[in-house]
């Protein structure tokens, strides 16, 4: 547990309206998930199926509340309406962790549904800061910034993105979500060293760490990587966890599949996966484990 | 990459412009102008890399703006992309992204003006099949209540009756429906107008005859069942219209008020 999450020391998914049944089975064969992610913005209503399944989950696992809308990044401050449904939620389920992500999608009156890039420049940064600021203050409450994946760097940044999220949490009290997938895909696409990339995060501002598949594109001399989140995490990505976790100790980590999602035993599969890498890590730090597993 | 504590900044956290690159706002305003407006709108020089790269890039961003838009269209309105055919759907979905519907709204929302948009493009039978399904989706996410149920009225004397004070469940709809609309979802009853409730999870439809959505339409503010039978009695037959209120209650339509 870190000071940013009450998240287990575990793996979790990102929770799907298919997977629902599944993950509420408590019989011998059921395989269940440390804790489960939702996207807070399927779930604003006032009533209903979704916030129905939602609360009986709550009821059994730890949740993290990973929104997609707050929209921090924008020049005006975060969204309203958007951060008035996300606390309305959050004081409904509780969740273990709430996050949201270094992006902006709304401008004026117009809204965008994407993860839209931000220039790393001391502006940015101050704007930012305060938006996080608000959301903490709304929520009486630490939060996660997470990691963009990036298909664009501005030629006028003034720091490079470990340094922003860096000062980002000294300045807001936040702490980070680090998307290893989106490491790969930022690298790729900005040629930038992955490996570089993950050793200038420094561990202990890392409250959750996500793992997801990504497209690529072929463009003839170029390869564009795309966050899809719609297949198996990649072997780089596997490699980068390891080498991340090795050198962080165990964090709360998420198995993300959003698109064209699989069968439950698939993504359980990567959750596997990750348990043990986790879990071999853990090996070396038997007493955390045994307390979180 | 500049030097962070350099001459080209405004200084440390002071929120202004870096030499070079707009302010924020403005960036931002940018960008949006040349997600809506396309690849003759991108400030090439604020980003790193040539043209093509750049271009690379930003269609990226612009292709999950527009995929998105359209399959939450496509999400939302099943019945009506059935009822159009799909190339006909797809061609209405772009145009009315492209007219910018829904733009100041997140993806939940942005369907909410859809019927009215097809409406106005003269397409009539698919702005019912859109608000039929809008109305559905409002139904679904409508918040909680406890329906009042026909078995509530025993014990009840007259008095108590006459004045029992009745509202609409909060996840009640009446939409108009034509034959079209009606075969679709599968209703056997012919009926021009349609119920839609949420007693419990699932979300129920019901047919609504013209005294059932006469009763609906005034209970859109709270009632006491002698000011219903008062009023419906002006336009209905007296024989329609107690079963007309015992069929909203059965339906799961009515709250106490």
């Amino acid at each position: 547990m870190s000071e940013f999450t009450t998240l287990p020391l575990s793996v979790g998914i990102g929770l799907k309206p298919q997977h629902y049944s599944e993950v509420l089975r408590e019989d011998g064969d059921a395989r269940r998930p440390g804790w489960v992610e939702v996207h807070p913005q399927n779930y604003f209503a006032d009533g209903g199926p979704p916030l129905r399944w939602l609360t009986a989950i709550s009821e059994q696992y730890a949740i993290s509340m990973h929104s997609t809308g707050l929209s921090l990044g924008s020049a005006s401050g975060p969204v309203e309406s958007e951060l008035n449904s996300f606390a309305k939620l959050a004081a409904r389920i509780t969740p273990a962790a709430v996050s949201d992500h270094l992006s902006w999608s709304m401008t004026g009156k117009e809204n965008f549904p994407d993860l839209l890039p931000l220039p790393y420049t001391l502006e940015t940064l101050d704007i930012f800061a305060r938006s996080v600021e608000i959301v903490q203050e709304r929520l009486g409450r630490p939060m996660l910034v997470e990691n963009p994946s990036r298909y664009l760097a501005f030629s006028y940044d003034q720091m490079d993105e470990a340094e922003f999220l860096e000062r980002l949490c000294a300045k807001a009290g936040c702490g980070l979500i680090f998307d290893i997938n989106n490491v790969v895909v930022s690298a790729n696409n900005c040629g930038l060293d992955p490996v570089a990339m993950v050793d200038a995060v420094d561990p202990a501002l890392v409250g959750e760490v996500h793992l997801a598949g990504h497209a690529s594109e072929d463009h003839g001399d170029f390869t564009l990587h795309i966050d899809d989140h719609g297949s198996e995490v990649d072997d780089e990505t596997w490699s980068l966890y390891a080498h991340f976790i090795r050198s962080a100790g165990p964090k709360p980590t998420l198995i993300e599949w959003d698109t064209d999602i699989p069968d439950y035993d698939v993504l359980m599969d990567e959750h596997d996966k990750a348990l043990a890498i986790l879990d071999d890590v853990s090996a070396q730090d038997r007493p955390k484990v045994t307390e979180n597993a | 990459m500049p030097d962070t504590n350099g001459s080209d900044t405004n200084g440390p956290d002071t929120g202004g412009p870096v030499t070079g690159g707009p302010d924020l706002a403005t960036m931002q305003g940018g960008f949006a102008k040349a997600i809506r407006n396309g690849p003759d709108h991108v400030a090439f020089d604020e980003f790193d890399g040539d043209e093509n790269r750049v271009m690379m890039g930003f269609a990226v961003y612009a292709n999950t703006i527009s995929h998105g838009r359209l399959v939450a269209l496509e999400d939302t309105f099943p019945y009506t992309l059935a009822h159009l055919g799909e190339e006909a759907f797809n061609q209405v979905s772009r145009d009315f992204v492209e007219a910018g519907g829904g733009s100041d709204a997140p993806l939940a929302e942005l369907g909410a003006q859809f019927p009215q948009w097809l409406a106005q493009q003269g397409q009539i039978e698919a702005a019912l099949f859109a608000q039929f399904e809008w109305s559905w989706l409002e139904s679904y996410r409508a918040g909680e209540a406890e329906p009042f149920k026909r078995e509530s009225l025993a014990g009840l004397d007259e008095a108590g009756l006459l004045g029992m004070s009745l509202a609409r469940h909060p996840a009640a709809r009446v939409v108009i429906a034509t034959p079209a609309v009606i075969a679709a979802i599968g209703l056997t009853e012919a009926s021009e107008q349609i119920l839609i409730t949420r007693p419990e999870a699932d979300v129920l439809i019901h047919p609504a005859p013209v005294e059932v959505a006469g009763a609906f339409e005034l209970l859109k503010s709270p009632q006491t069942v002698e000011q219903l039978l008062q009023t419906l009695s002006v336009q209905f037959d007296a024989d329609d219209i107690l079963p007309a209120i015992l069929h909203l209650m059965d339906a799961g339509a009515l709250v106490r008020a």
